[in-house]
């Protein structure tokens, strides 16, 4: 019935009568109770149990996914309320006295605790949660070394060894064992500026991606280098005649019967191509050929030819070393 | 209050005195596709009274538990069958005069009569459970849809259910305990009507038996609409009973028996019948004479369509004080439609024929499933067609803010 009727209509009888008692308006239904007896309760039962169940099904398809994005979950929890991992060599000791360096210790801010982290030039990138439960997780990418350096700040003072990243950084090789350390071959010759994590390095912009890609495409030869040396490296300008990396052999990595090399000559403009070409030719063939009777030799892979100025072609000779020993 | 539009599942229970089966059915294209059904014996029913509230309450859950096990559905309303001398019936009739100068009748005026119809109140400690239309009446002419037509005097009519107040709240808690709504209350004898007499036989006017265990409820149908309905409390346990005390054999003797050699009619060739209870003739097996039998039984049978036969002329009488109504061919050309449990016994419809010298037959409900076209069931079957048939069509509801606003001045 419309509103205008309602308000407006005339009303012929004023008094309708007493109301209808029907059984809806006098008895309301309430179905809200607790079912009666054993069949109403099953019953109950029987129509909550398909929500319950799925209720059940979407927790543990949440659970399971949560276990699986939870990546550290499979490391063992340093400290309790620390989870660490790395890909290098840092120790979690170390980590966790960066973490608690500070007056609120683990309840830092974690942007603080990664730009502590990633502070130390060993450290590329530190990613730093805090989990629900207030606990720490922590995953480093470590920097790679290539090579090493040995520092002495003062006459008095004692010998650092320092390790060189691929990008030319060094660091302080935290964590790093002895076995390790040694094998790196070691960086000689160099000039540097800065001590500690400010050192630079002339020419190991260079020397740096040169021993990289060795160490990663030609991990034979890397094996059997013990020094790389800056002396003839000139750095920004390695485009210039005579800037070489001179590389030194390990001495017992050579059959004894006959010549030794003792040292690789690159050119820092065209390492790649010489590199490429000392890992096709047969040296130890070269050294057995007849007329090579010289106890020990360099091999020079910086002469170039030069008939095409725009590709120069690396063209390697066998020079018998000097008398005196090479460093 | 308005009766909400049908739901797509619908359940019904029809509780009996011998047995309450429920039903579960799914609406496609307005017409029901049966999903489960269930039946058991009712416990704490006599003659259609309750007497174990507790026995009956597990009784019906667990025809609920039932159905919706069967379905693999979850019921959320019932529609309930009312029967027995606990639904009592009443004619009530509300009136207007029509107001406009033309005498036009309008759908407020038959709006009003309604109104004042359903303001009567019930007697004292009595709900009302359901108003069935009865004939309309303009200027005391019998018209179907009166909106348009010319007159002074406006009359509608109802048949009016009401039941004690207790009863009803003890049948919704019961259903509630299982954290069900009762959607409705259905008329038992109108929900057997529908599930075996036709629309022709409704218009012509057809009287509809249904004779369960316990009670006996009948309707009659006059020019499509219900004239009245009743109920005795008398069934056919009653049967058994008669014939338990008659042969001095135990009530399930007594109801194996009338089943395989009862009759509602008693002929002379019965007498020279011997039949054994087991058929083997062993030790322990008893004989008995079929004559005896079926008298026993033809005279209760005809007695009760006797007792029907009068509350309908009373029923009648009270309707139509002053006149001199005779239950004739004339007033109901389709006859009387007999069914319900007891209706399965032999020459049942001859006995009816016999008694209200009408034309009878036996009910078997139209259903899709064959199991249940038979006539006990024509009561659950009839509470499905009914349920169905009663329901009020799909408000539709305008659409965009415009047609509401539209709607409510009604511009």
């Amino acid at each position: 019935m419309g509103l205008f009727d309602n308000l407006f209509r005339k009303r012929r009888d004023a008094f309708m009568g007493p109301a209808d008692r029907d059984w809806r308006a006098l008895v309301p239904q309430d179905v809200n109770r607790v079912p009666e007896g054993e069949i109403g309760r099953k019953r109950a039962v029987r129509s909550k149990l398909p929500t319950v169940l799925a209720v059940i099904f979407f927790a543990a398809v949440v659970g399971v996914l949560w276990w699986a994005v939870d990546e550290s979950a499979t490391s063992a929890p340093a400290g309790g309320a620390l989870r660490f991992k790395t890909d290098g060599f840092l120790p979690a000791d170390f980590v966790k006295k960066i973490v608690a360096n500070g007056p609120d210790g683990f309840g830092r801010d974690v942007r603080v605790i990664k730009a502590d982290l990633e502070s130390d030039n060993q450290v590329v990138a530190a990613d730093v949660r805090r989990r629900n439960d207030g606990s720490l997780e922590i995953s480093l990418r470590e920097r790679l070394a290539v090579a090493r350096i040995t520092t002495q700040s003062g006459k008095s003072a004692p010998i650092q060894v320092r390790l060189v990243a691929s990008d030319g950084q060094t660091f302080a090789g935290t964590g790093y064992p002895e076995q390790a350390v040694r094998s790196l071959p070691e960086i000689q010759d160099y000039r540097a500026t800065g001590s500690d994590d400010k050192m630079l390095i002339e020419g190991v912009e260079i020397a740096a991606p040169f021993l990289l890609v060795v160490r990663t495409q030609y991990p034979n030869l890397y094996k059997q280098w013990s020094a790389v040396s800056l002396r003839d490296c000139f750095g920004a300008q390695e485009d210039s005649p005579g800037s070489n990396l001179r590389v030194t052999v390990r001495p017992g990595t050579q059959p004894m019967d006959r010549p030794a090399l003792v040292e690789i000559v690159f050119s820092t403009a065209n390492w790649r191509n010489e590199l490429a070409l000392l890992g096709r030719i047969n040296v130890d063939e070269l050294l057995r050929r007849p007329g090579t009777t010289a106890q020990a030799y360099v091999l020079k892979m910086s002469i170039q030819n030069r008939t095409n100025a725009s590709s120069p072609v690396p063209e390697p000779r066998l020079v018998p070393a000097p008398a005196a020993p090479i460093r | 209050m308005t009766p909400k539009p049908l739901p797509s599942l619908i359940a019904v229970i029809d509780i009996g005195t011998h047995k309450t089966a429920s039903l579960l059915g799914q609406i496609i294209d307005g017409k029901a596709r049966m999903l489960s059904f269930s039946e058991r014996r009712t416990d704490g029913v006599v003659k259609g009274t309750v007497t174990d509230l507790e026995k009956l309450t597990q009784c019906v859950h667990e025809v609920v538990n039932d159905i919706e096990r069967g379905s693999g559905r979850a019921v959320d309303h019932v529609y309930l069958s009312l029967s027995g001398p606990a639904a009592e019936g009443e004619r009530v009739k509300g009136f207007v005069a029509v107001p406009a100068h033309d005498g036009k009748v309008t759908a407020k005026d038959v709006a009003d009569a309604i109104a004042s119809a359903k303001r009567l109140e019930p007697p004292s400690g009595r709900a009302t459970i359901l108003y069935m239309r009865q004939p309309t009446m303009l200027d005391n002419r019998p018209v179907s849809n009166p909106v348009g037509m010319a007159g002074k005097r406006l009359e509608v009519n109802f048949w009016r259910v009401t039941m004690e107040e207790g009863n009803m709240r003890m049948r919704v808690g019961m259903v509630n305990g299982m954290s069900i709504r009762v959607r409705d209350f259905i008329l038992a004898s109108h929900a057997a009507a529908c599930a075996t007499a036709s629309d022709a036989d409704k218009q012509g006017g057809v009287l509809v038996i249904d004779m369960g265990a316990g009670t006996t409820d009948w309707i009659l149908y006059y020019k499509e609409h219900i004239l009245c309905a009743g109920s005795i409390p008398v069934g056919g346990e009653h049967l058994t009973n008669d014939l338990s005390v008659a042969l001095r054999i135990s009530r399930e003797t007594a109801e194996d028996l009338k089943l395989r050699f009862g009759s509602a009619m008693h002929r002379d060739t019965d007498v020279n019948q011997t039949i054994w209870k087991d058929g083997d003739k062993g030790v322990g097996d008893q004989q008995f004479n079929r004559g005896t039998i079926t008298q026993v039984l033809s005279l209760r049978y005809q007695e009760t369509i006797e007792f029907v036969r009068k509350d309908v002329l009373r029923r009648l009488e009270a309707i139509f004080p002053g006149h001199a109504v005779k239950l004739d061919q004339n007033m109901i050309p389709s006859g009387v439609i007999l069914t319900g449990g007891s209706a399965s016994l032999a020459d049942a419809a001859e006995a009816v024929q016999l008694v209200t010298g009408l034309s009878a037959r036996v009910g078997v409900p139209n259903f899709e499933n064959e199991s249940l076209r038979k006539p006990e069931y024509a009561g659950v079957v009839g509470l499905m067609t009914a349920a169905i048939t009663d329901a009020p069509p799909p408000v539709r509801r305008p659409r965009g803010f415009l047609a509401q606003l539209k709607e409510l001045f009604r511009l």
